[in-house]
């Protein structure tokens, strides 16, 4: 049977995933949510009220809006069905991942992984309580960042370590980018708090680089297990947001089925 | 209705000095818009209100404009009252809207947890000349000025020495308009040239927030101790002693404690005196 899949936002990811869930044979498009439903293209099904989600029968509902919609609605719309949160950064916010943790206890609550290298280890570690600290380094041309920090991305001529701190405070200043980390924060049980996030920038760099430290616990002998991750993605010059991610957060969403209550990152 | 407000001195040095501070205790019926009107009646930078819980207190500060997440020196004179009426002695945890955080009263001493650094720059030195109205071969290029925050987003800026310290007289409008841009609370200027032996800096905290000059600044003192370790110019585990509030003659004394290793900063703790000096009754 057809999962049937409600998208909450109808920006251009929200219509990207809107065609494709039609062309699928295995999905089912129950509604489509905009805070303008006037945008909201003709003949699609229309979700005036987010409190009537449930009116639609959704199996699935997926937020593409805003992390503002995550924040006031998620909670709610977990007691209706699955739900997949689009942006991760929504949940740097400790009131909403706390409300979307406590409310995931009959239907799950999936993120998507993103460009996180090795969830899998991080998820493994996690289970055998052998994950005692996370880094996460991302490097970028500074065009491709959308930062409302102090840093003045203008005035930088070489490579620069913008940020070295928790992973919380730059998702808020650069919310557009750091989902990978967020997905590490969330992913690793260590929190937005003590996951360690670098920031670098490279005026012309040709690539988007995430580096991934995973930590084992201090042995007595002072050793310690350490794995190493990286990824290097050539980048169009002065995109955000482009087609693979697109195709990224499809599949993400084509694996969010069937894992039961609680978190899951897809 | 009538409150009544604590009016204390957080880190004096010696009995004179310190930076004042309003705390109201039980703030249970309070709601934000009288602890503001309280905040701006008793016209201190900041004005603590203290609530009980389980484990400590829940403590939100206001300066006479703003509610501000944390407050270094609002903490420290907030658990000094807490001693003075005896209600205070051991280890505390205190909610703030910046995450929860430690706070150990000891034989009239309290020291405060701190977040973890976040380290956010460079920024030009021009730029930070401009806004403090110096020139710029008085700010030092290494380390860059840059964004530092346990709680509270600062920007750190290193003059050469006392004299170029001493003679800053920022424009407050640029201080304020500089706040906004950079999403901080305002600059903290630094020397290592320091009048009392045995302190590792002497420091001025231009506050975009408050609008004036703070005579001690408890969060941007452990933001500065992270620095300094960050960048070899201190030791995790040193007492560093960071001077103070001399420029608008209150002089204080802050003291920090970095743990953790210079690559990986796990602890801040920032200690000091606070003294009771009134108690105000505002209807």
């Amino acid at each position: 049977m057809a999962r049937r899949v409600g998208i909450i936002g109808f920006g251009h990811l929200g219509q990207f995933l809107t065609e494709r869930v039609q062309e699928s044979p295995d999905h089912e498009l129950a509604f489509v949510w905009n805070r303008s439903p006037e945008k909201i293209r003709e003949g699609l099904p229309v979700l005036e009220d987010l409190a009537d989600a449930a009116s639609m029968t959704p199996d699935l509902i997926v937020e593409v809006a805003h992390p503002v919609v995550a924040k006031r609605h998620l909670a709610s719309l977990l007691g209706v069905c699955d739900v997949m949160a689009g942006s991760p950064t929504a949940f740097a916010d400790a009131d909403t991942e706390a409300a979307g943790r406590a409310a995931c206890t009959e239907h799950g609550l999936y993120v998507a992984k993103g460009a996180l290298p090795g969830l899998h280890d991080v998820r493994e570690m996690v289970a055998n309580g052998k994950l005692h600290g996370a880094r996460i380094r991302m490097t970028k041309p500074p065009h491709s960042l959308r930062y409302s920090g102090p840093v003045d991305l203008d005035a930088i001529t070489e490579e620069t370590m913008i940020y070295d701190g928790p992973v919380r405070q730059l998702a808020g200043w650069a919310p557009n980018n750091v989902n990978t980390m967020c997905v590490l924060a969330m992913a690793s049980e260590l929190g937005f708090d003590d996951v360690k996030a670098e920031l670098v920038v490279i005026p012309d760099f040709g690539f988007h680089l995430v580096e991934v430290e995973l930590c084992g616990p201090p042995r007595a002998d002072g050793k310690q297990f350490k794995l190493e991750l990286k990824r290097t993605n050539p980048a169009a010059i002065g995109a955000v947001t482009g087609t693979a991610t697109y195709q990224s957060f499809w599949r993400s969403l084509q694996r969010a089925e069937g894992m039961g209550p609680g978190v899951h990152f897809v | 209705m009538t409150t009544t407000v604590y009016m204390a001195r957080a880190f004096p040095r010696g009995e004179a000095g310190g930076n004042p501070a309003g705390v109201v205790m039980d703030a249970e019926g309070l709601d934000a818009a009288t602890m503001q009107a309280i905040a701006r009646e008793v016209g201190v930078s900041e004005t603590a209100f203290v609530q009980s819980t389980p484990d400590g207190h829940r403590v939100r500060f206001f300066t006479p404009r703003t509610e501000v997440a944390l407050c270094g020196h609002g903490t420290i004179a907030t658990y000094g009252v807490l001693a003075t009426q005896g209600l205070a002695d051991g280890t505390y945890t205190m909610h703030t809207p910046a995450g929860p955080q430690s706070v150990t009263v000891s034989e009239g001493w309290v020291q405060m947890s701190q977040n973890p650094p976040l380290f956010a720059g460079p920024l030009p030195v021009d730029r930070i000349a401009s806004v403090l109205g110096i020139d710029p071969s008085d700010i030092l290029a290494e380390p860059a000025p840059q964004g530092v925050s346990t709680g509270l987003l600062k920007i750190h800026a290193r003059v050469v020495d006392r004299r170029a310290l001493d003679g800053i007289d920022p424009d407050w409008d640029a201080i304020a308009r500089f706040g906004e841009a950079t999403s901080s609370t305002g600059i903290f200027a630094y020397t290592l040239e320091t009048a009392e032996p045995g302190h590792t800096a002497r420091c001025r905290n231009f506050s975009s927030a408050v609008g004036a000059e703070d005579p001690a600044t408890g969060t941007a003192c452990g933001g500065l101790a992270s620095l300094l370790v960050r960048e070899g110019l201190a030791q995790p585990g040193e007492e560093l002693r960071f001077e103070q509030g001399d420029a608008v003659g209150r002089p204080s004394t802050i003291r920090a404690v970095i743990s953790g290793s210079r690559g990986r900063i796990t602890g801040v703790r920032v200690s000091g005196r606070a003294v009771l000096d009134a108690v105000r009754t505002i209807a």
